[in-house]
């Protein structure tokens, strides 16, 4: 295995084999099958385990298991309101998650710190302890449980049991099969479970945190940190400001919507990945999902309290790109990406229940397996800068393509007819896809380089890079930052190995002026538009994905014109730059850009703006803020200045 | 004396001071609204100082009479100037404050639970010294020591020294009904509505507050103050960080807070022989009237009024909150979207006030109403608002054009606002440079440069 290679030196990628046995009977029961209470069951000493730790890759789950290296939790399926109402699903009480060494008080893990701390009382709550001995949480002596919900150390386990299986998710095989750096500086990301008084979720970089508040009545008080799907969709957020931090910058608001898209799409598969949620699902939809069902419905508690609705977004919608045409709302746009992925994922039930013969119950296992294949994967091969819907389907079909090229049953003709329906993708774009002919284009480099001797170190990428400037039409005149590179060990169907893959994302930023009534207070300003590209290659150095995001500056030739390999490029830069300056505009004029405000002790959240606007002398950058009010009342409704200052 | 009303607004900076004289047949009936300014107050002090020296009537006994003082709401650049010592020489007649300074208001209860929270959480803000971001620094400042010597003086020790109750007025109420006699002017209150919590608390705010309260209590049973223990599983400088990336509900109660304080002021209109004086304080405008919401001030008063007190043109304006966008029902779509101002709810209704209060004037004519805006451009970048200022201009008659103003009198517009804030605001490029060429209503701090000696802005409302 090689090692990745990032500036910050993380360690091995470790590919954890969460899937079933290809050879078992019944998927449904891969999951531990031994009655036995782990607890009960072998004893290892601290350094047995930290031994046999290291070599949890090549051990199987039902043995990981056996073996103490996954440690049961129970939670709450979906939220305290659903387990009120449906008793017999209120807890999942095998919930794994993976044992690490160092497990703390907090829970603390290697990548996160519970801190229950309340802006509203300034009081810290006692966290819950880490007994080596029972291998479980627990407060005061007594095991955290189905028993215990009362009690915030309860809480505390609840967020940090879903938020470690989140990350898995998406590091795993089945995901991206890499370790993934958060969009900040350090490894731990920290989460706040009951921040204060509010109806609010939101992640912020600049605090490293994952910050959930509650709300509603002293009787009846709802609680962000246990809604598996407010959470699933938070932490979705942070996960991909790393796998992607310069889509904080965007100020598309296709990229924002790409943000809430990705925390909804997850939270419906790492939902349907739950053994005790798709057993119950079976029975309820009978394999049916193309009817209301609960996995299509976001949020339930959430929505019952704010919206007084069943659900706060649906799944099950049919908007397509031209329907959300003109809506300055993230979450609305989200819809259309979030409908397409279920769609997929209807069509994936239909196909294995009807054409294969299985059973609900196997077919949901089946879809569970091979769409967070197909939803995660992709990220890898997204530009590094402004990602639109249409970047992302087309990386799914192309995912699809490479993990399966004979495609026997049709698999990429039924994306392109979703994405088709969505208006996701044009009827140029299904053209250009039908007519592809080979699995690999041809590279574009003149220098070659050995897929090791780029993978090396970032320098070694830069030389890589610059070698072949001209020909990755990457402007002259200015410099480039590499965004990340590294390595990834992705698994395909039954567990299947691809080839390693490496990605080398690119960015530059390009300057560019506002002038003109239309950019308000920025009127004179200067602010730059990112550009940049992503490669991705397979082990024999092939060219497995190169999608670009250009600017408008190309070679210019030796009669003054701009070289004809450069025409194109700088055409689709100019489009881009005409766009960006439009999306500053309409932003602008909505009222959705200003400044955060706050003291030592907090900010001030009520009119925190869409997009935040920073800088001095002249120079403005635009960042999405940290998100908040998940309600879709509230996400329509401008920013007023506030009655005391106009933020400028 | 004259028979010409006389409204004189004070140079205060960024306040409002103004003086109403009524003419009649002896020595006139003489009124104040509001005395207070942001910053020090040596400027309050001179106003009141001109006011007893050289305009009231003298009461006897060495004393100088004032009709009737109205503080429009508790905002320091409203009432800062309410000394008790520096009224000693003034027998004041009546004192009108807002129904919701009423400690006994009935329908004001949730508001007071309110105004007490964010009043609170700002005090303990300012007593640990926690650092605030200068925004912040402006609404802490509307929490300070100095409104509460100033309440005092005005509910408590003026009304005793001059052996009189305050009244809290509300809409509805007329200087009739509350036994203050002006002659031939009446004075009606438009604003706020006696149901304060209803149309300006709004339900959420409600809700919020108190199960705010009741949860945090219940957590801090749980729990142990932070300052006694730190989290141990992250760094002291992570956990500072985090603490200031809360989302603090003690600012966002205070914002709230600061806002219906200012839309529940008392907004007056003054007939006098047929002419209509509006004087709204701070009142905003947002969006629509909507029942069990937090409404604005101008929203509401639309609502009771616009068959009624405000169906007709008025014949003098003074400026809501220091020519702040959110201080007169909304200009047109451009000026708006300059400032990013609120664009909720724009109906019909909304853009209709500003049409029917001061029309624009006919083609040829010129427009008759009159304004003036007392304010300064110091602590809020965009107040005033340029481009409101303009859009007034076309429809008042009291006007200026201060780049010829101030080129007359050889003073360079660069040059006037130079101070350290100005510059790195870049007050002057980005405020009032494309502005001072167009008429603008007159305005107080502008006046003043023009004639250093006079301390005030004035008009005569001729019957």
């Amino acid at each position: 295995m090689g090692t990745v290679t990032r500036a910050k030196g993380t360690p091995k990628v470790k590919v954890s084999k969460r899937e079933p046995e290809t050879g078992a009977k019944n998927p449904a029961d891969a999951v531990a099958t031994t009655k036995t209470d782990v607890a009960s069951g072998i004893r290892f000493s601290p350094q047995e385990r930290r031994g046999l730790y290291a070599a949890a890759r090549y051990l199987t789950l039902p043995v990981e298991q056996k073996c103490g290296l996954q440690i049961p939790f129970e939670v709450y399926l979906q939220d305290p309101m659903l387990a009120k109402a449906r008793p017999k699903t209120a807890f999942d009480k095998k919930f794994y998650v993976d044992w690490e060494p160092g497990l703390a008080d907090g829970p603390t893990s290697a990548r996160f710190a519970v801190v229950d701390y309340n802006g509203d009382t300034g009081h810290l709550a006692p966290p819950a302890q880490w007994d080596d001995k029972l291998q479980r949480f627990v407060i005061d002596g007594r095991v955290l449980n189905e028993h215990s919900t009362d009690t915030l150390q309860y809480h505390q386990l609840n967020v940090w049991t879903l938020v470690q299986r989140a990350l898995a998710f998406f590091e795993e095989g089945s995901g991206l099969g890499r370790r993934i750096p958060w969009g900040f500086e350090g490894n731990r990301l920290i989460v706040v479970p009951h921040a204060g008084y509010g109806e609010n979720a939101f992640y912020d970089r600049r605090s490293k945190s994952l910050q959930f508040y509650y709300f509603g009545s002293e009787k009846d008080t709802v609680y962000t940190c246990l809604s598996t799907d407010v959470v699933c969709h938070e932490i979705g957020h942070a996960v991909l400001d790393g796998v992607r931090p310069y889509y904080n910058e965007s100020v598309s608001l296709q990229t924002a919507a790409f943000h809430e898209a990705i925390g909804d799409i997850s939270a419906i598969l790492m939902c349907l990945r739950n053994n005790a949620f798709r057993r119950w699902l079976a029975e309820t939809t009978e394999g049916d999902l193309s009817r209301q069902n609960p996995l299509a419905n976001i949020a339930e508690q959430f929505g019952q309290a704010v919206e007084g609705r069943p659900y706060l977004r649906s799944a099950l919608n049919k908007d397509k790109m031209s329907t959300i045409a003109g809506s300055g709302s993230p979450h609305r746009i989200a819809e259309v990406l979030v409908g397409a992925m279920f769609d997929i994922l209807i069509r994936l039930a239909d196909y294995y229940t009807k054409m294969r013969g299985r059973s609900p119950l196997q077919a949901f296992w089946d879809v569970a397996a091979r769409m967070q294949k197909m939803a995660l994967q992709p990220l890898d091969l997204l530009p590094p800068v402004d990602v639109t819907f249409r970047d992302y389907g087309l990386a799914v079909i192309r995912v699809e393509q490479l993990a399966n090229p004979a495609d026997p049953r049709g698999y990429r003709e039924m994306l392109i007819q979703v994405f088709r329906e969505r208006e996701i993708l044009t009827p140029e774009d299904e053209e250009e896809l039908n007519q592809q002919e080979y699995l690999y284009d041809r590279q574009p480099f003149s220098v070659y380089y050995a897929i090791d001797d780029i993978l090396r170190s970032r320098a070694a990428a830069y030389r890589f890079l610059n070698d072949n400037r001209d020909d990755l039409l990457i402007p002259g005149g200015q410099d480039f930052v590499i965004a990340d590179l590294y390595e990834a060990h992705k698994l395909t169907r039954q567990a299947g190995r691809m080839p390693r893959q490496v990605i080398l994302e690119y960015v530059w930023r390009e300057e560019v002026p506002l002038n003109g009534p239309q950019f308000g207070r920025f009127d004179g300003q200067l602010t730059n538009m990112l550009c940049g590209g992503t490669l991705a290659f397979d082990d024999t150095g092939n060219m497995l994905w190169w999608t670009r995001k250009p600017g408008t500056r190309g070679k210019i030739d030796k009669n003054g014109q701009i070289d004809k390999r450069w025409v194109e490029e700088v055409k689709a830069g100019q489009q881009r730059r005409a766009e960006f300056m439009a999306d500053v505009a309409a932003h602008i004029a909505a009222g959705r850009v200003g400044t955060i405000s706050g003291s030592e002790k907090g900010l001030l959240g009520t009119r925190v703006p869409p997009i935040t606007a920073d800088g001095d002398d002249g120079t403005v950058q635009f960042h999405l803020s940290p998100h908040l009010r998940v309600s879709e009342e509230h996400d329509e409704a401008e920013l007023g200045e506030r009655q005391w200052e106009i933020s400028c | 004396m004259g028979d010409k009303l006389l409204v004189r607004a004070y140079n205060v900076g960024c306040g409002d001071c103004i003086y109403i004289r009524i003419p009649n047949e002896s020595d006139g009936r003489h009124i104040l609204i509001d005395c207070g300014k942001k910053g020090d107050d040596a400027l309050l002090k001179k106003a009141l100082d001109d006011l007893v020296q050289n305009e009231l009537p003298s009461a006897g006994g060495g004393k100088k009479r004032l009709d009737l003082i109205v503080a429009t709401h508790r905002h320091e650049d409203h009432i800062k100037g309410f000394n008790p010592d520096w009224f000693k020489n003034i027998q004041v007649k009546h004192i009108w404050l807002s129904a919701a300074m009423d400690p006994q208001h009935p329908q004001a209860e949730k508001m007071r639970a309110l105004h007490q929270f964010a009043d609170h959480a700002m005090k303990e803000m300012k007593a640990q010294g926690v650092a605030l971001s200068p925004e912040i620094e402006l609404l802490a400042s509307l929490y300070g020591v100095s409104n509460d010597i100033a309440d005092q003086c005005l509910m408590k020790d003026l009304p005793a020294a001059n052996e009189i109750n305050p009244s809290y007025v509300h809409a509805g109420m007329s200087s009739k009904d509350l036994g203050v006699d002006l002659d031939d002017a009446t004075i009606h209150v438009l604003g706020p509505e006696k149901d304060i919590d209803r149309y300006y608390l709004g339900e959420e705010a409600d809700t919020s507050l108190r199960s705010l309260h009741g949860i945090a209590m219940a957590f801090k049973s749980r729990s142990t103050p932070a300052a006694d223990k730190v989290p141990t599983n992250i760094s002291a400088a992570d956990f500072h960080q985090l603490q200031s990336r809360l989302l603090s509900n003690g600012l966002s109660f205070a914002e709230k807070d600061s806002e219906i304080q200012n839309n529940t002021g008392v907004v007056l209109l003054l007939e006098w022989r047929k002419r209509r004086l509006l004087f709204v304080g701070d009142a905003e405008w947002a969006g629509e009237f909507r029942e069990g919401k937090q409404n604005g001030s101008w929203n509401v008063m639309w609502e009771k009024q616009h068959d009624k007190l405000l169906k007709a043109p008025i014949d003098f304006l003074k400026i809501g909150h220091h020519g702040s966008i959110n201080a007169t029902p909304p200009p047109p779509d451009h000026i708006r979207r300059s400032a990013g101002a609120r664009s909720r709810g724009q109906g019909p209704s909304v853009k209709e006030i500003l049409d029917t209060i001061l029309p624009l004037p006919k083609e040829g004519k010129k427009p008759r109403a009159q304004a003036i805006t007392s304010t300064e451009r110091e602590f809020y970048n965009p107040i005033p608002e340029g481009m409101l200022l303009v859009e007034l201009g076309k429809r008042v008659a009291s006007t200026r054009n201060y780049r010829k103003a101030l080129k007359a009198k050889g003073i360079k517009e660069e040059s006037i606002w130079t101070s350290p804030k100005a510059m790195k605001n870049h007050f002057f490029e980005k405020y009032e440079e494309k502005f001072l060429g167009e008429l603008q209503p007159l305005r107080t701090d502008l006046e003043h440069l023009l004639n250093p000696d006079k301390n005030f802005v004035e008009v005569e409302i001729a019957a």
